[in-house]
């Protein structure tokens, strides 16, 4: 299986697919902190290598079979070097970065930091700090230790999810029971450092075509002053609301958030190809 | 605090003051699941007594100090029982009820079910079920169970209240010492019966004059649309939105709940002298 080596018990898991269609971009999608590359390999990844587009998922450390050692901190700027190094290890074109929550702003930051790219979609990342923020970032860990995923799905999922997803769901069958994570899980060791983020960013940097897809049903990070107002000072964007989702896009409206992404690539095409 | 005794084990512990001015209401505060009478103590109920109004504050049993026959289940009809036997028994001067969040469907409900009621202050009540509250309700239990009300409040407080509440945050917040609630204590039994609780409310109904007000920082209960529809239904209603505040409203802002609730007074006041 493919795994970016990073030293003795560090490695980054990836899977890669070239684009089938000349010309064809390829999407590097970047994962939030609780989700994994099988919310996007679900549905979205093989939607868009269906239309010859390439893909690139990977896990940070921390996530399913990707290696860390019980001593690295997991932060933010160590995800950041992870995504960097990946993608100059493994694509030979620039290509369209997709990050979701926490995952967009590391696609950003990576591109700001030298990491070539024809695009970014930033789906549910604008934000700005404070208090609630702030708290959430404190308490996720806090929730993962006491009871795990199933925790931390019970608590936040219907302040993040759209209710049809919500609905559907419920019906699949009930909620599992808690499972306490030890403070040296992958999960619980990401969720501590996360509050490290630095989510100041250079907004008006941010040069190359930027794709912001925004679910109004996320009440923890939505904050729709704010969103504006950061788009505002993004250079080259296109706005989409997606009112029928959440903070999950991926898989609330899979069919949605790929055909959003196709077009932005075509877009991106056309431009080249111009 | 005095107490009405409801059988050997059970009794309402309340706070009664009555009013000190000819005409003046008395405001009459129905707890949420969670709450209790100290919440509306702090400073709404003397800022309304300073004024000349009556206050009456409780807890349901299974809140704060009321006590309750072990194995009891605590159900919205037992709440709702309490409240109107506490109402029956003390029999407040011109009661204005006022009810925060689940407390004010049980003000509404004991209004329709004859309890007398000069006027009706809903707080954060207004609301439609649906999937999101629903999956609200069914895993209360069972975050309390796993690691109580500290827990309960690390997952949720930053989604229910204003920033400016949340920078002070309570002591012992975000600390990780949980202590689990054993299934017979009276928040466990109260969070896992709250589903029963009917919202589906006959607003068109609700004769009584009613004050509703929503915290606009409330993102787990609030949804304005349904606010908006509900409202519209209500016969004699008036609202008020506030951009300050989220779902807990006595603790929140309580210097201006207790002016909101003062003015409400004061209108239903001069309505009752033109009468």
């Amino acid at each position: 299986m493919p795994h970016l080596e990073l030293g003795p018990g560090e490695s980054v898991y990836f899977e890669h697919h070239a684009p089938a269609r000349a010309g064809a971009p390829c999407f590097a999608f970047v994962n939030d902190l609780v989700g994994e590359m099988d919310g996007w390999e679900a549905a979205v990844a093989p939607a868009l290598r269906a239309e010859g587009f390439g893909t690139l998922l990977f896990n940070h450390r921390g996530q399913a079979r990707s290696e860390f050692r019980a001593e690295t901190a997991l932060t933010p700027k160590g995800m950041i070097s992870d995504l960097r190094l990946l993608l100059r290890t493994v694509l030979t074109e620039p290509p369209i970065l997709v990050g979701l929550s926490l995952g967009g702003l590391c696609a950003a930051q990576a591109h700001l930091g030298g990491a070539r790219a024809q695009g970014l979609a930033l789906i549910n990342t604008l934000r700005e700090p404070g208090p609630r923020l702030d708290w959430v970032d404190q308490a996720m860990p806090l929730l993962a230790m006491a009871g795990g995923r199933p925790l931390l799905r019970d608590a936040l999922l219907p302040l993040l999810a759209s209710p049809e997803y919500l609905g559907a769901l419920r019906e699949a069958g009930p909620a599992p029971d808690y499972a306490p994570l030890a403070p040296e899980d992958g999960l619980v060791t990401l969720l501590r450092h996360a509050r490290e983020a630095e989510w100041r960013l250079d907004y008006e940097a941010l040069r190359l075509p930027v794709l912001v897809i925004t679910g109004l049903h996320d009440r923890v990070y939505l904050d729709r002053e704010v969103v504006n107002r950061l788009i505002e000072r993004l250079p080259d964007i296109r706005s989409e609301v997606f009112e029928a989702a959440g903070h999950f896009a991926a898989q609330e409206r899979p069919d949605d958030l790929a055909l959003s992404l196709a077009r932005f690539a075509l877009e991106l095409e056309r431009r080249a190809a111009a | 605090m005095a107490h009405l005794e409801i059988g050997p084990n059970d009794r309402l512990h309340f706070n009664e003051t009555k009013p000190s001015r000819a005409g003046a209401a008395t405001f009459v505060f129905v707890n949420a699941l969670t709450g209790n009478a100290n919440a509306w103590e702090a400073a709404v109920a003397p800022r309304l007594r300073e004024q000349g109004y009556g206050a009456l504050s409780f807890d349901f049993r299974g809140q704060g100090r009321s006590g309750f026959e072990t194995g009891r289940e605590l159900t919205p009809q037992l709440m709702l029982e309490d409240l109107k036997g506490l109402l029956a028994e003390r029999a407040p001067e011109r009661a204005i009820l006022v009810g925060l969040s689940l407390g004010g469907l049980l003000a509404a409900r004991a209004t329709l079910e004859g309890a007398p009621a000069h006027g009706l202050a809903l707080l954060n009540t207004l609301r439609e079920m649906g999937p999101q509250l629903e999956w609200i309700g069914e895993a209360m239990p069972r975050i309390l169970n796993a690691g109580g009300a500290g827990l309960y409040l690390d997952a949720l407080l930053p989604m229910l209240v204003n920033p400016d509440f949340l920078a002070k945050a309570p002591q012992g917040a975000l600390s990780g010492q949980y202590r689990g609630l054993a299934p017979e204590e009276g928040h466990a039994s109260l969070a896992r019966n709250a589903h029963l609780a009917d919202w589906d409310l006959p607003y068109e109904a609700v004769a009584t004059p009613t004050l509703v007000i929503s915290g606009l920082q409330d993102r787990v209960f609030l949804d304005r649309d349904a606010v908006n529809r509900l409202f519209k239904r209500l016969p004699d209603a008036q609202a008020e939105a506030w951009a300050d505040a989220g779902h807990l409203l006595p603790q929140e802002r309580p210097e201006r709940l207790a002016r909101s609730l003062a003015r409400f007074a004061e209108e239903l006041e001069r309505r009752a002298a033109a009468a």
